[in-house]
């Protein structure tokens, strides 16, 4: 006997799967942790599938943002340690002219987070907060780090970033 | 537009996402987790309501309701039981009771107390064993205990071993009024008295103790030597004392020693009694009295001006010897007087009984009262006993068991489960960890 339950979801998975993986892939930088990311989501999602009343993919999306700042908090140490993309802070290679993709890669987690949620997925500085769980103000002022990070990484990215406040 | 070429490049970026597998399983394994979480919150749930239960439970549980036609009849239970290990012990004079109808004293030395209003039980927090560890050498020795005829009274010794010396004393608990004063049985050179045994007299008013004094008691040395009895008023706050011979049983031109009788009864008025061995001391005479060489004494008490005594499987009077009554059972403890004419018996090995007997010559004992296995010692409230209507019948007693065992038990149950919630816990975050470290490997 088909289970509608079992059938609603994996029509979903289906259908989203691929949105989801873009999103995830601009949140971590990285393919296979965003499929780390898009797969713990859906099977958070599947596990209280039978609570969810609606559309499921504001709830999914909800868990992969989560998730993904989970990650990035418990990594935050080995990361301030190693400081990858902070120690960027230097002023790049003239010679080295990075593309925006390299340039968000430079970025911290959390001021990439920002960009993507307010830029790719269009919430506001209040939903950001909200999902990032810091204050709206903090989105505000990380997002205008980020992109002056992005100036001084990329100069030649100044027109893409033209107009951005 | 602000961001708008931000944007579209993101989305450009996004379109270079790589096809994410999601596994097959992904349903039924999050179902499963569901399912695993359910259960471990109904786990936590019920360990979180034991150890609730376990702290609420004894702080709302109600006393038992009073009976309501009046004062309850008092009276002895026509069956003694054992007090089992790891009941909750009461402070002796928190139980409530105001009049006892025994004193049972398990084979471990804690004595319990048993009320004459309802045949409750109430296990006391008092060690009449003492176990003193010394280099090279232990010394036990079982302390008295003793219950008024009334019932309204309890009596017994206490040692405290202080390393380089013992202090001794016995404690006078008044269970109307539920407060005890202690009398010291400590000489005035610092030297300890270790009561053997404890009497009432007949009225329940006096006390008499028999003992030994204390002649060295070291870190490394005891040496106990010395015989000694005394008497006190239930109110007194000092004993007297008096040295007496030591025990042995003259008979002809010999003399034995070893466990022979010694014992010390007080008349009403105040008047001491000592045997020691086949020695009367009585009155100020001195008196031997014919006895058997291997004599044990089971019972002394004073009748009517009289001493009697019951020596082996005989009552006699003494000094003079004159046998009173025969009884069937070879070696009885004797519990006290019925009445003028019949005495009270423990007797029986294992599961024992106590009987009524005839003091004035041979008649057919009747038992009365049941007594369990694990019982070593009884007192009896005597005057709450008559011949029409020597016990009553009580319900099996309720063991105070809620903040002892059952507490435990739900304590115990508690943290097993919060600590397997938590070894739980620690696990899965570890395989959390263990994952995150790999993806952080292959993301490098």
């Amino acid at each position: 006997m088909p289970d509608p339950s079992r059938n609603a979801f994996e029509q979903f998975v289906h259908a989203r799967t691929p949105a989801l993986t873009r999103t995830a892939y601009l949140l971590t930088g990285d393919a296979h942790l965003a499929e780390d990311l898009v797969q713990t989501a859906l099977f958070k999602a599947a596990r209280a599938w039978h609570r969810i009343d609606g559309d499921p993919e504001p709830y999914v999306r909800r868990i992969l943002y989560t998730q993904n700042i989970s990650w990035w908090r418990r990594r935050k140490v080995d990361e301030t340690i190693g400081a990858p993309y902070d120690a960027a802070a230097t002023a790049p290679d003239a010679d080295l002219r990075l593309s925006l993709e390299a340039a968000l890669a430079q970025l911290t987690r959390r001021q990439r987070s920002v960009l993507v949620l307010r830029y790719f997925e269009d919430l506001t500085e209040v939903q950001t907060g909200h999902v990032l769980g810091i204050s709206a103000g903090t989105v505000k002022s990380t997002g205008r780090e980020a992109l002056a990070r992005l100036r001084t990484l990329a100069p030649h990215l100044e027109e893409l970033l033209e107009g951005v406040a | 537009m602000s961001g708008e070429q931000l944007r579209d490049e993101l989305r450009r970026i996004a379109e270079g996402a790589p096809a994410v597998h999601v596994p097959g399983d992904t349903f039924d394994r999050g179902r499963r987790a569901a399912r695993r979480a359910r259960i471990a919150a109904a786990v936590v749930t019920v360990g979180c309501l034991a150890l609730l239960a376990a702290i609420v439970v004894p702080l709302v549980r109600t006393p038992t309701p009073p009976v309501a036609d009046g004062r309850p009849a008092l009276g002895v239970p026509n069956r003694l039981y054992a007090t089992p290990a790891g009941v909750r012990r009461e402070q002796p004079g928190a139980t409530g009771v105001t009049v006892a109808a025994a004193v049972l004293v398990d084979e471990s030395g804690n004595p319990t107390l048993v009320d004459a209003a309802d045949g409750s039980y109430h296990p006391l927090d008092v060690s009449l064993r003492s176990e003193t560890q010394h280099t090279g050498s232990s010394y036990l020795t079982d302390l008295p205990i003793a219950l008024s005829p009334d019932g309204r009274t309890l009596a017994w010794a206490w040692l405290d071993d202080l390393g380089n010396k013992a202090r001794t004393g016995l404690r006078i608990l008044d269970l109307t009024g539920g407060s005890h004063h202690d009398v010291p049985l400590t000489f005035e050179t610092g030297a300890a008295l270790i009561p053997r045994t404890l009497r009432w007299s007949p009225n329940g008013r006096r006390l008499a103790w028999s003992g030994y004094r204390v002649k060295q008691w070291t870190s490394t040395t005891i040496d106990i030597g010395g015989s000694w009895a005394g008497a006190l008023g239930a109110d007194d706050a000092r004993s007297t004392f008096a040295q007496v011979p030591e025990p042995v049983i003259e008979s002809g031109g010999g003399a034995t020693g070893g466990d022979v009788p010694f014992d010390a009864a007080v008349s009403d008025t105040g008047d001491l009694a000592v045997v020691s061995g086949n020695l009367l001391l009585w009155k100020g005479d001195r008196t031997r009295f014919p006895a058997p060489a291997n004599a044990t004494l089971t019972g002394l008490r004073i009748v009517g001006g009289a001493v009697q005594a019951t020596i082996g499987s005989r009552l006699v009077t003494l000094p003079g010897g004159d046998v009173r009554a025969v009884f069937p059972d070879a070696e009885p403890t004797d519990l006290g007087p019925l009445d003028q004419r019949r005495v009270l018996h423990l007797v029986g090995d294992g599961p024992r009984e106590v009987q009524v007997v005839s003091a004035r010559g041979p008649g057919r004992p009747t038992p009365i009262i049941k007594v369990d296995d694990g019982v070593a010692q009884v007192s009896l409230a005597t005057d709450l006993m008559s011949l029409a209507q020597p016990t009553v019948t009580r319900p099996a007693p309720e063991w105070p068991w809620w903040t002892g065992r059952v507490t435990s038990l739900l304590v115990l149950a508690g943290l097993a489960l919060a600590g397997l919630v938590v070894a739980l816990g620690w696990a899965w975050r570890r395989r959390q960890r263990r994952r995150q470290r790999r993806r952080q490997r292959r993301a490098r």
